[in-house]
């Protein structure tokens, strides 16, 4: 837990001053630093995307697409209208089908 | 031939998870130890299920939902560790792509505004010396875990049983940090903002509300301190809204923003997101249409096998340890009861140290596997106002509230 802490720059806050320091060290007296991180990379878009799928990328990695069952046609066209209609997906209405075509190749369901 | 080596490794795991179990206490091996050296990707029981073991910032090895936003799982055998789930263990679920990586934790400061008398902004050293500190465990679950176990399944993040965690939480009580504030007299909801943002304006951004009776509880936190330490940025350093008994969903994380509303709040996440049927059992049937929906809010109860993975050989002849955890809502759990044969006959598990009311409840039973024999074993928990888990699924389309009694099928050898 020392280490963690210390990586993460939970430590004492300079402002407790030497007054307190030969005191127990209560719990407010823990400051807050600067954390960084490195994030692995994202995962790809899956299959062959057509240029319009680069909007899907804005949002998420390709995982989310392979990570999902494999969809039907209908449910793909589904989840892209969802996209575009509450997600805010900057594509037109008028991808929705390449969109589709492409997400029923890479995860598809013959149902 | 990929296929064989996953199929090994999660073999592997089992085996591991036997000993352990059979050891009842002994180490753990994760992904990650060298129990699972060779594990790159574990199978999750559902159709593209394969999920790559990695290590994210902070964090050991863990179930790669998704790397964007980062969508981690816990493994099931980090519940047999104990208890508390570690902070380098615990689920991270982020739902927009535009996550800050850098956080200075002296120059961060949370807003508190709208109808109040007095707005506020504070830093993180400022709310943990200017308020009573206080402390708590509670369960923070993902309201879609398990979705990936639907039947139909439904589109979403397609977890299995582990976006689920239990931590010792401490902060300061959200309702005093209101109080010095001051809210005004039409103030009927509180919505929370955190640093997580959308990379177009025409995203919405994530918020979540909470009516002010429920913002105003007791046990209602704004917490700088996850297991004693800060949190994990991926669990929102440095300040998250902890809900207990809530859903995570509400525990909104970098928590910068929170504003009295003097309506209710009509943004996406609140009023359009996050929703189940309004009916007792939260469900529907495949292809119903124009259910009423209200938002999700407290969890229902559930229970795990831990000790045990589901298709393990444990030793015949002898008596078996069974182990597990045992959650809800924020009532507590009163019993659990233990069946080695598909729910036939059940047995009283003896309950482990109560943590409080909002916790994980350890449980433990036993029973004397005979060799060539094959069994299915069930927990089924209770709660203090009598609720007890499902033994057949609810559905819905969007995959939340799942709580059947679960079955773990093994056969002794």
């Amino acid at each position: 837990m020392q280490h963690i802490g210390n990586r993460l720059g939970y430590r004492l806050a300079s402002s407790i001053g030497c007054v307190f320091l030969a005191l127990p060290i209560p719990a407010f007296a823990l400051a807050f630093g600067a954390v960084t991180v490195k994030l692995p990379p994202a995962a790809e878009l899956p299959g062959q995307p057509p240029s319009v799928a680069q909007a899907c990328g804005i949002c998420h990695s390709g995982d989310y697409i392979t990570t999902q069952p494999p969809l039907t046609q209908q449910q793909w066209k589904s989840v892209a209208t969802t996209m575009v209609n509450r997600y805010g997906c900057p594509i037109s209405t008028q991808d929705i089908p390449i969109i589709t075509k492409w997400l029923v190749k890479v995860n598809g369901k013959n149902r | 031939m990929k296929r064989d080596k996953d199929k090994e490794a999660v073999d592997q795991s089992r085996r591991a998870l036997l000993r352990t179990g059979a050891l009842f206490g002994g180490l753990m091996l994760l992904g990650g130890g060298a129990g699972n050296a060779l594990a790159t990707t574990v199978r999750l029981p559902m159709a593209n299920g394969e999920r790559p073991l990695a290590r994210y910032p902070q964090k050991r090895a863990l179930l790669v939902l998704t790397s964007r936003p980062v969508q981690l799982e816990t493994p099931m055998a980090v519940f047999n560790q104990g208890v508390i789930t570690p902070n380098d263990a615990f689920f991270v679920r982020w739902h927009l792509a535009n996550v800050p990586t850098r956080i200075d934790g002296r120059r961060f400061t949370i807003r508190i505004h709208g109808r109040v008398k007095q707005p506020l902004e504070l830093t993180p050293a400022q709310l943990a010396s200017d308020f009573e500190p206080v402390e708590l465990t509670a369960v923070c679950q993902c309201s879609g875990n398990s979705r990936g176990l639907f039947e139909p399944r439904v589109a979403g993040g397609q977890w299995a049983n582990g976006a689920m965690g239990n931590a010792h939480w401490k902060g300061v009580r959200l309702r005093e940090v209101l109080d010095k504030a001051g809210l005004r007299a039409d103030a009927v909801q509180v919505r929370f903002n955190g640093a997580e943002g959308p990379t177009l304006p025409q995203i919405p951004d994530f918020m979540k509300s909470l009516d002010l009776d429920m913002a105003r509880s007791e046990d209602v936190l704004i917490a700088y301190a996850m297991n004693g330490a800060p949190l994990p940025l991926l669990n929102g350093y440095p300040l998250r809204l902890v809900v207990p008994g809530w859903y995570a969903t509400y525990w909104v994380k970098m928590l910068d923003e929170i504003e009295v509303l003097n309506h209710a709040d009509q943004s996406f996440w609140t009023a359009k997101a996050y929703r189940v049927p309004a009916n007792a059992c939260g469900c529907l049937k495949p292809g119903e249409k124009n259910v009423p929906l209200v938002p999700i809010s407290r969890m229902n109860v559930r229970s795990f096998i831990t000790s045990v993975a589901d298709g393990a050989q444990i030793p015949a002849g002898r008596k078996l340890e069974v182990r597990g955890i045992a959650f809800d809502g924020g009532f507590g759990i009163k019993r659990v009861l233990f069946s080695s044969d598909g729910g036939r006959h059940w047995l009283e598990a003896r309950l482990g140290k109560d943590h409080g009311k909002y916790s994980f409840r350890e449980w433990q039973a036993s029973f004397r596997p005979h060799k060539g024999q094959s069994y299915s074993l069930l927990a089924l928990a209770i709660n203090t106002i009598g609720e007890s888990q499902r033994f057949t699924p609810r559905w819905n389309p969007t995959g939340y509230l799942r709580n059947v009694v679960e079955t773990v099928k093994v056969s002794a050898v």
